[in-house]
């Protein structure tokens, strides 16, 4: 399978799951302060990576589309109700090209917005009883569970980094909170719910959680670098953003270990600046450092060592399935993620 | 990091670090190296965030059934009693789910026979057998069927007794998945109910099966029986697609 193709696939099951998405939500009021707010980041067409995961990961087990629908919806779900979240904790400006909910609206309304999406992910899971049977139903409501408070501790980790102006981390902190904030919702639990579903209960779903770690961080290291050397376009997301936001990329975190004295001491003031007092010349400036002391690179090869162990870990648990566009598609993913020139 | 303190002392200016450090991506050793030790930080890490998730998970459980407590509590205790009967009612749903499924492979089985005998034996319609004794007569309609959709089959009786007139009311079972999942048996229809059969006597009964809109896609079987005669037995089966 080329590129293309697991593009298009990735679109394909995208669009299903938002069809699902659109079932869910109520037709009642109130529409204007919440129910239309609620499909509005839906709309705007994100990548459907985690459904794309789970669905692809079922037909690779031997299941069908029809049999992850409701929880590739819940996973989506989820996904957007923290992005509405995130966006007003980070104070982000925007969003899939458009300006964030609670800057055209209110940064309360934009918070009510997300509670009812993370209780509208839920009934998806109650469906699953009587497609999936009781018993695999409730696993996967464990596996929901658990990726909600993995993401909300990750969530806290880096939100108390910025609080504290932690600047002393590691690259195994930057590691540890990524795989709480985005590895399990993102990559390892998909793919577990998926095989799940797949193998009808009879997979051990500890055996994809290298791969989803590897894929995930892989996933999440090349995210922060886009926000840095994408185009806003492609991107979605204002560039640079993350340097105004003060997030602990793993480029920051290099940054901070390879610079000289005087560098860190201005980085930690720019970071203990209130975020909306930071200017883009002091951002800037990080970044020409960043350039400078090689983060970006240090970064890029990083995603493509961790993107590698995912590759291993995929042919040793996919290998023995049989062949399928399913399979091929999650191993374009994982090429695709080694070979990015961005 | 190899090289990470000579390179963080050297402030005078990034090109030298630079230089070293673009060898160190090229060097396949070092390359070889950095890759290891970022992939085995990234397993510790793992490793260690789920021996902490089931560490905090047994603690929950702990905190949630507390012995002494139960004991001491005769409200709290009788609850427990009912959700572990409850816990044990599961079990023996579990068990008939197994059982019910093993059932299905032995039906899967007869199926298979069947169908390669009536392969042997091409002048017998699909859809229209006539039940003897200790036989099992295979239904299924000519191609899947979708969600919501309808198809009628066609059965033939035949009453091979000489002078015995006999009735045939036939009862019927849920459509049963390879799965947990299942069609009820209010989707099929038998027309007429009941066949009154003259000694070498001929009837057409209609089987007609209207499947749910919410039908999930899959295999599935139905049981018919004759409830004078348990010896006549037929077997519905039926792939509902997308």
């Amino acid at each position: 399978m080329d590129v293309l193709e697991m593009k298009s696939k990735l679109k394909y099951y995208g669009a299903e799951t938002l069809r699902g998405i659109h079932a869910f939500v109520p037709e009642k009021e109130p529409k204007k302060y919440l129910y239309d707010l609620v499909l509005d980041y839906p709309n705007r067409g994100g990548k459907g990576f985690r459904p794309g995961l789970c669905i692809a990961s079922c037909g690779a087990h031997g299941g069908q589309l029809s049999e992850a629908k409701f929880s590739a919806v819940t996973l989506e779900m989820l996904h957007n109700a923290f992005l509405i979240h995130d966006d007003v904790e980070d104070e982000s400006l925007s969003r899939r090209n458009k300006p964030t909910m609670h800057t055209t609206h209110s940064r309360a309304i934009a918070i009510n917005v997300g509670d009812m999406m993370n209780a509208l992910s839920l009934f998806p899971l109650w469906h699953n009883k009587t497609l999936l049977g009781e018993k695999l139903a409730q696993r996967i409501f464990l596996e929901v569970y658990h990726l909600i408070t993995e993401s909300a501790e990750g969530q806290a980790l880096e939100l108390g980094w910025r609080q504290d102006n932690r600047c002393d981390l590691s690259e195994s902190d930057y590691l540890r909170m990524i795989l709480k904030k985005t590895c399990w919702y993102t990559c390892i639990q998909p793919i577990r719910i998926g095989a799940l579903i797949g193998s009808k209960g009879s997979v051990n779903p500890d055996n994809f959680n290298r791969l989803g770690y590897f894929m995930g961080a892989a996933f999440q290291i090349q995210d922060d670098i886009l926000n840095l050397v994408g185009e806003e376009s492609a991107y979605g997301k204002e560039i640079g953003g993350d340097i105004i936001e003060g997030k602990r990329t793993l480029m920051l975190i290099h940054l901070l270990s390879e610079c000289s004295k005087k560098e860190k001491s201005l980085i930690e003031n720019y970071l203990g600046t209130p975020v909306l007092e930071r200017t883009m010349t002091d951002a800037k400036h990080i970044l020409e450092l960043m350039h400078k002391y090689e983060s970006i690179i240090h970064a890029k090869k990083t995603s493509q060592y961790l993107a590698g162990a995912a590759l291993k870990e995929f042919y040793t648990h996919f290998s023995h399935l049989k062949d399928s566009e399913d399979k091929a598609f999650l191993e374009t993913i994982i090429l695709y993620m080694i070979n990015r020139d961005y | 990091m190899p090289n990470r303190k000579n390179s963080k002392k050297n402030t005078s200016g990034a090109s030298q670090s630079k230089k070293d450090k673009n060898e160190s991506w090229i060097d396949p050793d070092r390359v070889v190296n950095k890759a290891q030790n970022i992939v085995n930080s990234a397993v510790n890490i793992l490793e260690e965030e789920i021996a902490a998730g089931i560490l905090a998970a047994k603690n929950i459980e702990k905190k949630l059934i507390d012995v002494d407590e139960l004991r001491s509590n005769p409200d709290a205790l009788m609850n427990r009693i009912r959700r572990d009967s409850h816990e044990v009612l599961d079990l023996v749903i579990d068990g008939f789910a197994s059982i019910t499924s093993q059932m299905n492979e032995v039906l899967e089985t007869l199926k298979n026979e069947t169908k390669s005998a009536s392969k042997k034996n091409k002048s017998t319609p699909k859809s229209a057998s006539k039940p003897s004794n200790g036989n099992v007569i295979f239904l299924e309609p000519e191609h899947p069927l979708k969600a919501g959709e309808t198809t009628t089959l066609n059965l033939s009786l035949f009453n091979d007794s000489e002078n015995e007139t006999s009735t045939i009311e036939l009862r019927k079972s849920d459509f049963l998945g390879s799965g947990s999942q299942k069609i009820g048996l209010r989707a099929i229809k038998i027309e007429p109910k009941t066949v009154q059969l003259k000694p070498q006597e001929e009837k057409d009964v209609n089987i007609s099966i209207n499947l749910p809109k919410n039908s999930i896609v899959g295999y599935y079987n139905a049981f018919l029986t004759d409830v004078n005669n348990p010896k006549i037995r037929i077997l519905l089966a039926l792939e509902v697609v997308d």
